[in-house]
């Protein structure tokens, strides 16, 4: 890990902590005679439009879209990057299968999925999670697909076919060492679209109401406040752009990206 | 041939598993659309009366009857009648089809089209303003939601400086919003695919050649080496465009246009069982269309993949 990495891990550790463990109040209290009131010790970020202290639902609002963000991409990295290995050491018929499967997620909108579940079932951040997690699970078959296929040629792994090592073993200690680093890119573009899409999905407000402090929510709700009171506004919208560019960089590798083509520059 | 064959296999299948899994999950839901119906009619809950609707309904029959029932009417263009509201299902998805699919297909077209000169730009000059410019509108669109810019856009455009209505009127103003901000979200990604894609072609030996016979590299880019970027273009669209659907759902909601996300999103908040199975439908056959249409012009474009 170059130290640039260890830098924004130790920096979003914190951060979670922070989310998780702060002080924070009630945030089902509402206070009639203290609406939108500005910065104050008692209220950090101050209050909304009935009283409730906008800095306990912007933590609030953390947790549940990091609970979202964590089972989403745990989801879709463990379960697609395996189905894909899977699907480039195996017989036809599991291929076509995996493969087919992969196509359906990415062809099927998760949005559209994730917006039927909850008018469906209520609105929760474990169920968008798991939806979101499998809707972008498509990528991931995709690309460890093509990265096996690649390493499946080479020497060594026939070496050790020819050793007896079994399949299992083959793929968990030699392939997964050789495309964590690929696919953990993708993992930050895709921890990013998580938020927007769950912020998204909150906002429409299919099966939610009012007591559930998602930053979607809460912009919708404070959405006419926009120029009486901005600050009610900006600040979650500031959240979710502060936590999908830190996202960005968290896994971004520019450096790899840009490699110069001789002739002409 | 074999290629059309499994493409429209696996279409079938897709169609075939998304209508059973969205049958299955209306089923499981909590609220009956039996005492939805007698509800939306004022009449009690009785037991006859469930029993009499059940039957009148076909719920009492077996699931694959059901299905097949629901199918067939389907496949023969009667999509029913809405639970709520009464009104025939297709002809208020007829109305509102045109508004989803302009926002989708004019987002993604002006979208391809000027990031394909973007991405042009920036291939010519790494670290230039094109580059820099395609990048960062790239960060923005990951990470500032469209339903953000669109708060921002409505209460400024209309209501600081009353230039345009977005609520009231033709609504014109707000599809047209609503396009160029699908447009927008896509500019940075698509530009970013097509400048790698001009980079990779101007590293290839039939471009070097020409660049060394003196020929110049903005002639042999955009004459030569534009069939394949091209194609890389489009498969980048194909697979944004559930993407892309996805957004216009949040941009429909946003600006109150009735496109058939906006009218979704309106009978489930009435529980309307009946609104969201067409739904699914809809999408998966638009969703086929949009990939027909697109694998097409890749094969008219791309000589190497008729073979």
């Amino acid at each position: 890990m170059s130290k640039k990495r260890i830098v924004y891990f130790v920096i979003f550790i914190l951060f979670v902590a922070f989310l998780l463990f702060a002080p924070r109040g009630n945030i089902l209290q509402t206070d009639v005679l203290n609406t939108f009131a500005g910065s104050s010790a008692a209220h950090p970020l101050g209050t909304d439009n009935i009283g409730r202290d906008v800095y306990s639902l912007i933590l609030e609002g953390g947790v549940r879209t990091l609970e979202v963000v964590f089972l989403a991409t745990a989801i879709s990295f463990f379960v697609g990057t395996t189905l894909g290995m899977i699907s480039a050491f195996s017989g036809k018929t599991v291929s076509s299968v995996i493969q087919f499967v992969a196509d359906f997620t990415l062809i099927v909108p998760s949005f559209i999925v994730a917006m039927v579940f909850s008018a469906l079932f209520g609105f929760s951040p474990i169920l968008a999670g798991v939806v979101f997690g499998i809707g972008n699970m498509g990528d991931y078959v995709n690309q460890a697909y093509h990265l096996s296929l690649v390493l499946k040629k080479q020497a060594f792994i026939d070496a050790e076919k020819v050793v007896g090592l079994g399949r299992v073993r083959i793929l968990v200690f030699h392939v997964v060492p050789n495309i964590y680093r690929q696919l953990l890119v993708f993992l930050g573009n895709k921890a990013g679209n998580v938020v927007v899409q769950y912020s998204g999905l909150a906002f429409i407000g299919l099966g939610t109401d009012i007591t559930n402090p998602d930053w979607g929510t809460l912009l919708y709700q404070y959405r006419s406040y926009l120029f009486s009171h901005p600050t009610l506004v900006i600040y979650p919208a500031l959240a979710i752009t502060a936590v999908t560019v830190f996202f960005h960089f968290m896994f971004d590798n520019r450096d790899a990206e840009r490699e110069a083509v001789t002739i002409y520059d | 041939m074999k290629k059309i064959l499994t493409f429209i296999g696996k279409w079938l299948l897709i169609f075939l598993v998304a209508s059973v899994a969205i049958f299955l999950l209306v089923r499981m839901m909590p609220t009956s659309p039996v005492n939805q119906w007698l509800s939306s009619y004022n009449l009690p809950h009785t037991e006859e009366n469930i029993a009499y609707v059940t039957e009148r309904m076909g719920l009492d029959k077996p699931l694959i009857v059901q299905y097949l029932s629901w199918m067939g009417n389907f496949l023969r263009g009667d999509w029913g009648y809405s639970l709520v509201t009464h009104l025939s299902i297709k002809d208020q998805f007829i109305q509102r089809l045109p508004y989803s699919v302009s926002i989708g297909v004019f987002g993604i077209l002006i979208a391809a089209a000027v990031s394909f000169f973007l991405g042009y730009k920036a291939a010519l000059r790494p670290g230039g303003f094109a580059d820099r410019f395609s990048s960062a509108l790239a960060i923005f669109a990951q990470s500032l939601p469209s339903f953000i810019l669109s708060v921002f856009v409505i209460y400024f455009f209309s209501v600081q400086f009353k230039v345009m209505k977005f609520f009231t009127g033709s609504g014109a103003y707000a599809l047209i919003t609503a396009i160029l901000i699908t447009a927008l979200y896509q500019i940075g990604s698509l530009s970013r695919v097509v400048a790698s894609a001009f980079r990779e072609e101007m590293g290839k030996s039939y471009v070097r050649f020409s660049v060394s016979r003196g020929f110049s590299k903005q002639y042999v880019l955009f004459h030569h080496a534009w069939r394949p970027v091209f194609c890389r273009l489009v498969s980048a669209v194909i697979a944004d465009f559930a993407w892309v659907f996805g957004g216009s759902t949040v941009l429909e909601f946003a600006f109150a246009i009735p496109g058939i996300s906006y009218f979704l999103v309106d009978s489930m908040t009435a529980s309307d069982y009946t609104v969201l199975q067409t739904y699914i439908l809809v999408v998966v056959i638009w969703m086929f269309i949009v990939h027909l249409v697109l694998n097409v012009v890749l094969n008219i474009v791309d000589v190497r993949r008729r073979k």
